[in-house]
């Protein structure tokens, strides 16, 4: 023990260098900072000096500005706990590597997670992708018209309607059959047998949805190449319009799932069954239960935080359908019952810049949208997550 | 054998012997049942087939007789559609009666040849027992509320052909009396009290008329064609059935019949085996068989279409009406020649590879960055992660970050940037790397390691694992992206494979060719070209599965479990 403190201690710098460190580290982190807030200013002030400032630069400089920032906050706080309690430091100066190769991560979190919620400011504004001056970006009035204009509007019932009956379908039929799944196989006790009928059930995971989208229209689409209405036509039946249905898009959409991704899904609840206790089976035996009632007090509940827990992510993603299977499934004849907040958003946002024929460039109106869904998952996980743990279960986080 | 409190060997025994009789019985009478509906829905099917068959032949002889001598037996002007088509079929069939009977000759001389009478008789029977079947169905088909799209049909094809009919009739009369008119003028002209040129006036007036009735005959004759067209779709409609029928053919294709029997026959198989050997218990054992006959179902499934495609793919024929035609590889061959797609598929290729280098490299560090227990701030890091799994900015947030802010569109790096950590992958390798003892690190410290070397040297070959594992769901999604694809990428010379197949297959619009004038030297049928680019856009990304699968288990199994 003894051994190990003296290598700490011998790994760690001395405090004298860690303060002289962290002053240069807050002088330059300090000058970033304010180089950015006079970019950002000069950006401002000489709109018509400096276009180059002026376009889209505005971000390089509000990162340096925010990059620099952070770097003060930090070197501040070391050079006040050098002072206060050198040892916190030491603490921390161990990981200095460990810090090092954060940096990356950090990065894409700030830039690619972080950024885009600033932009979110667009929904206050009347903000289109054509409008390339700046300044012509006015604010709404009220400010929250994006919002009230899209409660207001017909298809935001619509989109509500059809996002939920899918996300509960979703939770009903989908949901449970990988559980199902995995703890058959998990019965199956010829190892051979079960490794190829794991592998064949991941397999459709790997089909990509554009693939999928193609096979229903090979094998579901209307009469000359469909193969079930030829079959059915060739039966002297009548033959029905799947993909061109509104009744038949659910069942489909449910179906497309559960036939990619069901098997997939029984990995991770395989994983929680390879950690069931061998031993409580045995018990279980010697107290007369059979194979049935193993399965219903021991297996069932050994995995049920994981079934807790992934139904709380889903909730996470409750009002998510799944942007690219339902946009291939989409077309003019089930428009109203496939219409999605994904593929909403898509169409009223980016479909105009992409040469869509439906589609507009209503960048505030279509991230409005977005961020009603998003705010909404959200409540349903945290939701979800405070019932879950007030049930005297683990939460997710 | 483990033994319960109450009952001795013998009881549980006797119970198992039980149980399996039961099964047995089951078995039986699962059988049957499947042998039983099998032969009501064969017989359905056939009576269904032969009667279509039959309604279709009567109506083509009738239809002929009815346009082709004029006897007036289509004109049915005012009839009621339903009527029309009972008369027509009745009459076709009594006349085959009739012809079957002077064939025969047995209505007139019954008595001389009385073995021939009684098959004759015999026959005729049988035609009227099938006009009565036939009648009867045409009947019930008529009244089926469904029908009356048809029935429209029917009565707009007939109102069609009586307004025809009434021309040519007209057109007829016209001609007649021209005919007459010449006739009379021939009296005149021989008596000498007509001229010759009026006399060829009437002539020609005559001629005109012919015409005229002609080219009405025609219309009538099309009039009557489309009307039997009209009939045949109604024939088209499946024969009434016995409610018995009905559910045994809407349990239909053979298939079920098939399960059935399968499942019946396991039943007696478990019941033997229980009673032949001891070991055996039936309730273990049913279950067992029905998990496996879940999962030959399921996998049978699962795999169905994919194997339909890669059979349609080397079909000469593309599967069109179910025949497979021969062997052919010139839908490969086609897609080998076209530049477009080999194009797209080396696409697929370059962003599927550097990007899942990219997600596996920065994921792994970061995860073993934030697995560090008594890492200063990893407690607020780990939170930050959950918060942007939750919480995400949107689409168009997201889009215009990368289009306006860092100008990536068009460029692979719009495709592999956004998405370089998922933050769910990450946490499961995160508790991985934190399930790996510490012990071996430590030691690594004390040789002088610092956390990066000890990461690349000794954590990194520890969990090759993990480290397949999760390539293979980053190039997995990679792969089969084709959202991010649709909306950064606008260079038709960048496209990934995915959306290639979507213009080819969803839209079937765009071609394999960069252009026009591309020479294809090879010609394979359209939907075999279609599933041959399904099979090119799929088989790369499932050939990297066998490799991964032996650290699959291992990879996710570790790091999924929470703790």
């Amino acid at each position: 023990m003894s051994d190990k403190a003296a290598v700490v201690r011998q790994n760690t710098p001395n405090p004298r260098s860690v303060e002289v460190g962290a002053y240069a580290a807050l002088l330059v982190s300090a000058s970033a900072f304010l180089t950015g807030l006079a970019g950002m200013c000069a950006g401002g002030f000489l709109k018509q000096l400096n276009a180059w400032a002026l376009n889209n630069k505005v971000s390089v400089w509000l990162l340096l500005f925010v990059l620099g920032a952070a770097c003060t906050a930090i070197s501040a706080y070391v050079v006040r706990t050098n002072a206060k309690e050198p040892a916190k430091l030491r603490h921390i100066a161990r990981f200095k590597y460990i810090y090092f190769m954060l940096i990356p991560g950090a990065l894409y979190y700030l830039i690619f997670k972080f950024l885009p919620v600033l932009n979110l400011k667009i929904v206050f504004q009347v903000y289109s992708p054509t409008l390339q001056q700046k300044e012509s970006v006015t604010w709404q009035s009220p400010l929250l018209m994006n919002f009230t204009s899209f409660f207001s509007n017909a298809w935001f019932w619509k989109l509500l309607r059809n996002t939920l009956i899918l996300a509960l379908l979703n939770i009903t039929f989908y949901f449970p059959f990988p559980i199902i799944m995995a703890l058959l196989l998990n019965e199956i006790k010829h190892m051979p047998f079960k490794r190829i009928s794991q592998s064949v059930l991941y397999l459709p995971h790997f089909v990509s949805w554009t693939v999928l989208g193609s096979l229903m229209i090979m094998l579901l689409g209307p009469e000359p190449t469909g193969l079930v209405n030829s079959m059915l036509k060739n039966a002297g039946s009548d033959t029905i319009p799947f993909m061109m249905s509104e009744a038949w898009f659910r069942p489909l959409y449910i179906l497309e799932l559960i036939w990619k991704e069901s098997g997939w899904g029984t990995i991770i609840y395989l994983a929680a069954l390879s950690g069931v206790d061998e031993q409580l089976y045995e018990a279980a035996v010697i107290d007369g239960a059979g194979r049935f009632k193993q399965l219903l007090h021991i297996t069932l509940p050994s995995i049920l935080p994981t079934i807790i827990t992934l139904l709380i992510l889903r909730m996470g993603s409750f009002l998510d359908s799944g942007f690219d299977q339902i946009y291939l499934m989409l077309n003019s004849s089930n428009r109203e019952v496939a219409t999605v907040f994904d593929t909403y958003v898509y169409d009223m946002g980016l479909a105009g810049v992409l040469t869509s024929p439906v589609g507009t460039t209503n960048y505030s109106y279509s991230a409005t949208i977005g961020v009603f869904r998003s705010v909404v998952s959200l409540v349903l996980v945290m939701g979800s997550n405070a019932i879950a743990k007030a049930a005297g279960e683990d939460g997710v986080y | 054998m483990k033994k319960s409190f109450t009952l001795t060997y013998e009881q549980i025994r006797q119970k198992q012997l039980r149980q399996s009789h039961a099964l047995i019985i089951v078995g039986i009478v699962l059988l049957a049942i499947a042998v039983f509906g099998f032969s009501v829905f064969a017989s359905g099917l056939r009576d269904k087939l032969y009667t279509r068959q039959l309604l279709i032949s009567l109506t083509q002889s009738s239809y002929s007789t009815a346009i082709h001598t004029d006897d007036g037996g289509a004109n049915v002007a005012g009839e009621d559609a339903r009527a029309y088509l009972l008369n027509t079929v009745e009459t076709a069939a009594s006349k085959r009666v009739a012809l079957l009977k002077n064939k025969l000759g047995v209505s007139d001389d019954a008595q001389a040849q009385p073995a021939d009478d009684d098959s004759a008789n015999a026959q005729i029977a049988q035609w009227n027992a099938q006009l009565a079947f036939v009648t009867e169905h045409i009947r019930t088909v008529m009244d089926d509320a469904a029908n009356e799209r048809i029935r429209e049909e029917i009565s707009e094809a007939n109102a069609e052909a009586a307004a025809a009919r009434d021309k040519y009739n007209a057109a007829a009369a016209e001609s007649r009396s021209a005919g007459n008119k010449v006739t009379k003028a021939k009296g005149k002209l021989s008596r000498g009290v007509m001229a010759q040129e009026e006399y060829d006036e009437l002539v020609k007036a005559q001629s005109e008329a012919d015409a005229l009735k002609n080219a009405a005959y025609e219309e009538q004759s099309a009039a009557l064609e489309r009307l039997s067209d009209a009939y045949m779709e109604a024939l088209d409609y499946m024969p009434a059935l016995t409610a018995l029928q009905k559910l045994c053919l809407s349990l239909s294709s053979v298939a079920w019949w098939i399960a059935l029997c399968v499942l019946g026959l396991e039943a007696v198989v478990i019941g033997v085996l229980v009673i032949k050997k001891a070991k055996y218990k039936p309730s273990s054992l049913l279950m067992d068989v029905l998990i496996y006959d879940f999962f030959i179902v399921l996998g049978t499934a699962m795999l169905l279409p994919l194997l339909y495609v890669a059979v349609g793919s080397v079909s000469s024929t593309g599967l069109a009406q179910l025949r497979f035609g021969r062997f052919d590889l010139s839908a490969y061959r086609m897609i080998a020649l076209s530049k477009r797609t080999l194009r797209t598929l080396g696409n697929s290729f370059v962003i599927t590879i550097a990007g899942t280098l990219f997600n596996i490299t920065i994921t792994a560090i970061t995860a073993y960055g934030l697995s560090k227990k008594d890492l200063p701030g990893r407690k607020w890091m780990m939170r930050l992660v959950v918060i942007f799994m939750l919480f995400h900015a949107g689409l168009i947030p997201d889009y215009m970050l990368v289009a306006n802010t860092l100008h990536l569109t068009n460029t692979y790096w719009a495709i592999w940037l956004p998405v370089l950590i998922s933050s769910s992958n990450l946490i499961i390798m995160k508790n991985f790397f934190q399930q790996l003892p510490e012990s071996i690190e430590e030691s690594a410290r004390i040789d002088g390691c610092n956390e990066m070397q000890s990461f690349l040297h000794i954590v990194l070959p520890m969990s090759m694992a993990s480290i397949a594992t999760f390539s293979l769901f980053y190039a997995v999604g990679h792969w089969n992206n084709y959202q991010r694809a649709m909306i950064y990428l606008s260079d038709d010379k960048k496209y990934p494979i995915t959306v290639l197949l979507r213009q080819i297959v969803i839209l079937s619009q765009g071609s394999l060719a960069d252009d026009v004038q591309a020479e294809v030297q090879v010609w394979a049928p359209t939907s075999s070209v279609k599933y041959a680019t399904i099979m090119v856009g799929t088989i790369p990304i499932i050939c990297v599965y066998p490799f991964l699968q032996k650290h699959f288990t291992k990879g996710v199994l570790m790091g999924s479990v929470k703790g």
